[in-house]
Order: C-alpha cells, then structure tokens, then sequence
C-alpha cells in the first residue's frame, strides 16, 4: 500500500511489454507481482471451465470469455488477469478500446482456480478488488477441498462442495457446472 | 482513448495539483474536462439532497456522503466527481487505501443534477461509466424539469415526478426523499 505514494506508474505499454518467459505478471497496489506457473490439475480445471462457459456464451451470443493472460486494468494501481473472466456484450463496449491492448475495467465474471501456492486471503482480496470495480460475480475454485467459494457484489459469499452447482445467475444466464464434473479425475 | 494509446496517463498526484480556481476538473476517457461553477438553482438542489442523504447515513452508520470535489478513479483514464456520492463502509475499506488522495473506484451510489448548460446525453455517457466500474444506483436530478432518473444499469432508467419519491433500496436503506421537497421554490 506504501506504493501508492511512490508514484511510480506503469503504463500499458510497459505492463504488455514485460517478458512473460511462461510466467504471468500482475500489477497490485502498484507493484509488479510475477506469479510462478501452475500445476496440471489447475489448467485441467481451467480449460474445463473455459470450454463449458465458451460453449454457453458462444451459443446465447451473450460476450467473451478470456483464459489467464488477459489483463484487466482497474485502475492506475492495478492489472489482473483472472485464470477465467467473462464480459458481457454491453460492458465490452465500455471496457475494450482495443484489442491489443489491456481491458480497462472489470469483467462480469471473475474465476480464481487456486494452486497450491496460492493464499486463499490474497485470492479473497484480489476478488474483493474485483467486485469493487465492478465484476457481478466472483468464484474461487479450490482443486485441493474440491469446493468453490461464490462471491456476490452485495457482499455475500457462499460455499460449495461436493454435487453443488455452480450457476451464472443473472450474469451468465443459463449456465450451470456440477463441481462433480468439474473435479472428475 | 488517444491519449491511453499514446500511452499517456494522468496520476493522482498531477490531477490534484492542477490549479482549480474554484472550478472543477474530471478525467474523462484521459482528458481533461474544466466545469464551470454551478447556479444557484443547481446548489441549493444539490444541498437539500446531499443533507438528507448525509443525516440518514450518519444515524444508520451506513458509511459516508461526499460533495462535488470527491474525486472517483474510475479506470486510469477516467477520474469524475459526481456532485453528490455515497460509499458504504465496506466498500471505503477497499477503495481508499490513502485518505489525502482519489478514491480508487466508484462511489455505491453516485447523482449528478443538471445544469442549465449540461447535455443530458453527455452525463448520460458519464453515468454509464460509473455503472460499469461498479456503482449500483444512479440518479440523474433536472432541477428545471423537475424530474429524477434513476439508473442501475447503463442506458436505462426509471423516470421519477412530483408527488413520487426517491428511495435508496438496498444501496442506501431506507432512505426516502420527495420530489416534492426537494425542487420546492427557492
């Protein structure tokens, strides 16, 4: 937080430019946070993820879903690039000025797919962030207690496990994924 | 937008040390817009709701309202203030990491009253633009037509008129306002 008044800024182009040598790179209270790569079982979980909502958004029309090298600027102090986003169609016209470069705004939908590594209170505060700027629905998937949290913009945060259903709500309307398929071995 | 590609971009601490002369300065789509002071009409307007709205979230500690010079960054290229704005408790936590500085988001709830001068269209694009970067509730107030939109996504709007009144659903709980009152006579 003390880097706020540093006032060092990264521009996009910097921020786009930075070598990712397979690696992701994020921008938090102004620092550039470089993430180590992930297991398997996390990208299993995220193209599972990815192919079940591009099918769903792809039939309906309803926007875009990024994989984890979007970069979504929400302010001067932070870029983030969710493992999953989903935009819809009427924010894409607010937040996408162009596509080389990063979004600037929130997406709809923001997903987190934990690594081992990863702190459940880091991913909490990264998805607060989210939903502050906007982002209607958050989840956190944990691949280790086979559960996912599901964050709401007022506030609310719900756990599921086992045969739960994650849903799109009014977000990504229709959409539905059974953890039990989601977690399949 | 030119300027974000030219990779220009205006921080905190530029936007706040630019001259004000009793004026206002926006950020808006990365470049500077100067408004210019409102009438009278427009400030008492602005006062009579931003009252009532700053003694119901006093009493119920339901976080706290701001005036016009509140400056809200948006995004790196857009940092507005509406003229009045509304942050719950939680979400102060999020957005104001440095008091002495911009809030880093959007208020909960934002309101801009019209001036004579003012396109409704323009503020309608602004309005937009606090929706999409998380406000829930908007109102836009015309003081001259005596009416009162109220927005929760961008483009749409509920129209309020005399007789009817403004309420805070779950953004600002329990807090009413009438029509009636707020554009009495001067």
């Amino acid at each position: 937080m003390k880097t706020l008044t540093q006032n060092k800024l990264w521009t996009d182009d910097q921020l786009l430019a930075l070598d990712r040598d397979g690696r992701k790179h994020e921008l938090w209270f102004g620092k550039v946070v470089t993430m180590p790569p992930a297991g398997s079982e996390h990208g299993d979980i995220i193209v599972r993820l990815i192919v079940a909502l591009g099918t769903h958004v792809a039939r309906h029309k309803l926007g875009k879903v990024y994989e984890g090298q979007t970069g979504f600027r929400l302010g001067p102090e932070h870029c983030f690039e969710p493992d999953v986003s989903f935009v819809t169609k009427e924010r894409l016209k607010f937040i996408l000025l162009s596509k080389e470069k990063l979004l600037h705004g929130a997406p709809d939908l923001a997903v987190e797919v934990l690594s081992p590594s990863d702190s459940i209170t880091k991913t909490e505060a990264k998805l607060g962030l989210y939903l502050a700027h906007g982002t209607r629905l958050a989840w956190m998937i944990d691949p280790k207690t086979k559960s996912a949290r599901v964050y709401k913009q007022d506030g609310s945060m719900e756990v599921l496990r086992r045969d739960r259903v994650l849903t799109g709500n009014s977000v990504l309307p229709g959409f539905r994924i059974s953890l039990s398929r989601l977690f399949e071995d | 937008m030119n300027t974000l590609l030219q990779n220009k971009i205006w921080t905190d601490d530029a936007l706040l040390a630019l001259d004000r002369e009793g004026r206002r300065h926006e950020l808006w789509l990365g470049k500077i817009v100067t408004m210019t002071p409102g009438g009278a009409e427009h400030s008492g307007t602005a006062l009579e709701l931003s009252a009532a709205m700053h003694f119901h979230v006093r009493q119920h500690r339901l976080g706290r309202v701001f005036e016009g010079q509140a400056g809200y960054r948006l995004s790196v290229r857009d940092c507005l203030s509406p003229d009045i704005s509304f942050v719950s408790n939680a979400r102060l936590k999020v957005i104001l990491p440095d008091r002495t500085k911009f809030f880093q988001g959007a208020p909960d709830l934002a309101v801009e009253v019209l001036s004579p001068s003012d396109s409704i269209t323009r503020t309608e694009e602004k309005i937009a633009l606090y929706l999409t970067h998380g406000t829930k509730l908007v109102w836009l107030v015309n003081p001259a037509l005596r009416w009162v939109r109220v927005y929760q996504e961008p483009g749409a709007f509920a129209l309020l008129k005399a007789g009817r009144f403004i309420t805070g659903n779950s953004v600002l709980p329990g807090f009413r306002f009438s029509l009636t009152r707020l554009f009495e006579e001067l």
